[in-house]
């Protein structure tokens, strides 16, 4: 599997785009998860998944420190340790 | 008549005579046991924090608890009864920001202390303190400061001694009912607490062996009523945890019933829903549920379909259908008002819809018939009728009504407002005079002595077993950005794949139609959501202005939007940019 931060951010960006049921190009990497309307159930959701996907253990609080798609990548892409980019 | 024991009263008597049990129990994020609260450890630092309220406030006053899910609410809450302090729990911060509904709650109780823990001292109390000036602070969890309450290790200051309270004082007010604009807390008395225990235990077959586990949050009456009463009422232990841990591992809900051996669990539908999701995944081999004798499913509209799968993933886990246990009952009527019967199971009967929508229930079977589960049957220490809400006549047999109640368990009205206490607490049925009755708002029907319930008199808004009221989301969506048009939102649920979808229609002002930026109003309209309510918008629309159908005077209908929205839909507005949706 590629876990490269812009393969993970791609992943997270449908994944999060189908839990909100909106097109997949509005959702924003870079914006705050407040301005992409996930609430606290679906940002465990996301979380839930990632774990699951890329076998990390990523505590809540992380996403809520890096509240934005592309920082939770780069975090994930550097606990993996694969990371290509 | 023998008196009751009050619950300050079964606290102090349980810790003189069974001071090493385990009251409390708080599991962490992996089950793991993270704090422990026996009787008296809970007696005694309930004293210390009734001896601070005591140098700080009056018996009558109002304690704002502000907490995350912890023993340490436990404690403060018995702190407020022992001082006779009216607690005033509210909903944690979401990321040190203070929630409008929370403000709003500040001012209309009139808080002369808040009781909460260190950590969320110095976040919370600028934006507090510009609402309520000259608050007194506790921190709980802080160690007996030298200044403060002298214990029985204390400093030479005389212990606090609670005293017996008056039944008809108030214990604490539950502020779940109000919108944000007219908050309502219901003012719930030590009598109320006493019946309305007394009911569930009885009802749901409970003695001081029944241990519970929940993570319902402590602010909302079924967590504290349901999961944190009960025991104590009870003599039992409580294993409790987070709603955030339930929502990142659902599961852990069902291995602590399976470790801990507890005869009593529950919450809201979707729970049931989110366990039987996530379990193909990671189900112990261990997990036995053969001790759950009550699974009691409220807050929410029950599925017949949810239970029915539940069963079908936990049987082979222990878990017996006939533990599950519909109920229902409301803040206003403490917490409890109907339940199914301990081992008897859930009801179901298949309904003709289209007489449902005229108020009648006609029996069907087939693909057209609407499946109804009920909710449990009448408890013989309430008097509960189904009335015509327009004549206050009981509506003859297989119809459809408001649910009015009456009882012991029936709280005293809203913290002053006496004109909706009026309106709510003080309704007559025809034919039995003199007898006040609680207005639910909530349409049932009884049908062989079982209550099903079939909607709202009033729209109502209710996501993962928490009401909110269309109005406040409309006033947080439209107040979201410059370009939205103040009256021209409409907040609405649909029915969706897994429970309901929230949907928000917005129009966008004329001026702003050409040159507005569409992707940047849909984020301010969805982050303002989460910041107010925590909630995520199955669908936004945003529309041209004057498309909502409003009343003459101006009101949004919201069930023409919503009719509009599922038939037709709206013209969806775009601004210039290419890529908008």
């Amino acid at each position: 599997m590629n876990s490269s931060q812009e393969a993970i951010a791609g992943w997270c960006q449908q994944y999060v785009a189908d839990l909100l049921e909106v097109p997949v190009e509005s959702v924003d990497l870079d914006a705050n998860f407040d301005r992409l309307g996930i609430d606290s159930a679906l940002a465990v959701a996301l979380l839930v998944e990632v774990e699951d996907r890329y076998g990390v253990d990523l505590p809540p609080e992380s996403l809520f420190e890096n509240p934005n798609l592309n920082a939770v990548a780069t975090h994930l892409a550097a606990l993996t340790g694969r990371d290509v980019a | 008549m023998e008196r009751r024991m009050l619950l300050p009263e079964i606290l102090q008597s349980r810790a003189a005579r069974q001071p090493d049990r385990r009251a409390y129990v708080f599991l962490g994020e992996h089950g793991e046991e993270e704090a422990v609260l026996t009787y008296a450890d809970l007696h005694s630092r309930a004293l210390a924090v009734a001896g601070n309220l005591a140098r700080r406030c009056a018996p009558g006053d109002r304690a704002l608890l502000v907490f995350p899910q912890s023993l340490d609410f436990i404690v403060a809450y018995f702190g407020c009864l022992y001082a006779q302090v009216i607690a005033v729990p509210v909903n944690p911060p979401r990321r040190d920001h203070i929630q409008d509904a929370t403000r709003s709650i500040v001012t209309d109780c009139g808080a002369a202390v808040v009781l909460t823990v260190e950590s969320f001292i110095e976040p919370l109390r600028p934006a507090v303190e510009s609402i309520g000036p000259g608050l007194a602070w506790i921190a709980v969890d802080r160690p007996a400061d030298p200044s403060g309450p002298a214990g029985p290790a204390g400093t030479g200051e005389p212990a606090f001694e609670p005293r017996s309270p008056d039944p008809d004082s108030i214990a604490f007010l539950q502020y779940t009912s109000g919108s944000t604009s007219a908050p309502k807390g219901v003012m719930v008395s030590h009598r109320n607490l006493a019946a309305n225990l007394e009911m569930i235990q009885r009802a749901f077959g409970h003695d001081e062996n029944s241990t519970m586990v929940g993570w319902a949050p402590f602010f909302h009456d079924q967590g504290l009523i349901g999961n944190v009463l009960q025991p104590l009422h009870l003599g039992s232990t409580s294993v409790l945890m987070s709603p955030a841990t339930f929502i990142r591992r659902p599961l852990l809900w069902l291995s602590a019933i399976s470790r801990y051996r507890a005869h009593t669990s529950g919450g809201p539908n979707f729970a049931f829903e989110v366990c039987v999701a996530r379990a193909a995944r990671a189900i112990g081999p261990d997990l036995d549920l053969s001790s759950w004798k009550v699974a009691f499913n409220g807050a929410e509209p029950i599925r017949a379909e949810t239970l029915r799968r539940f069963t079908e993933t936990f049987a082979p886990f222990g878990f017996a259908g006939s533990a599950l246990y519909p109920c229902y009952g409301l803040a206003e009527a403490t917490l409890f008002v109907a339940g199914s019967g301990k081992g008897r199971g859930p009801r179901t009967i298949g309904v003709d819809p289209v007489e449902l929508g005229n108020g009648r229930y006609v029996d069907a079977a087939g693909p057209s018939a609407r499946a109804l589960t009920g909710s449990g049957q009448l408890l013989p220490e309430e008097s509960v009728r189904i009335v015509d809400p327009e004549t206050a006549r009981p509506v003859p047999g297989n119809q459809v009504g408001e649910i009015w109640v009456s009882g012991e368990h029936v709280a005293r009205g809203y913290w002053e407002r006496p004109d909706a206490t009026t309106r709510t607490f003080g309704a007559e049925c025809v034919g039995e005079p003199g007898r006040a009755y609680l207005r639910t708002g909530d349409l049932g029907l009884l049908v062989d002595g079982e209550l099903y319930i079939v909607g709202r008199l009033k729209d109502l808004i209710i996501i993962r077993g928490r009401n909110y009221y269309p109005q406040d989301i409309e006033l947080t969506a439209q107040s979201s950005h410059p370009a939205l048009r103040p009256g021209g939102c409409a907040a609405f649920c649909v029915p969706g794949a897994d429970g309901e979808r929230l949907v928000v229609v917005q129009e966008v002002r004329a001026d702003h139609r050409l040159a507005g930026d569409g992707a940047d109003i849909a984020a301010s309209i969805r982050a303002a959501m989460v910041r107010e309510h925590d909630l995520a918008l199955g669908d936004l629309v945003l529309t041209l202005p004057g498309r909502l159908p409003k009343t003459s005077s101006g009101k949004i209908m919201r069930a023409a939007a919503r009719r509009c929205y599922r038939e037709a839909g709206f013209e969806v507005w775009t601004s210039g940019a290419p890529t908008a949706a």
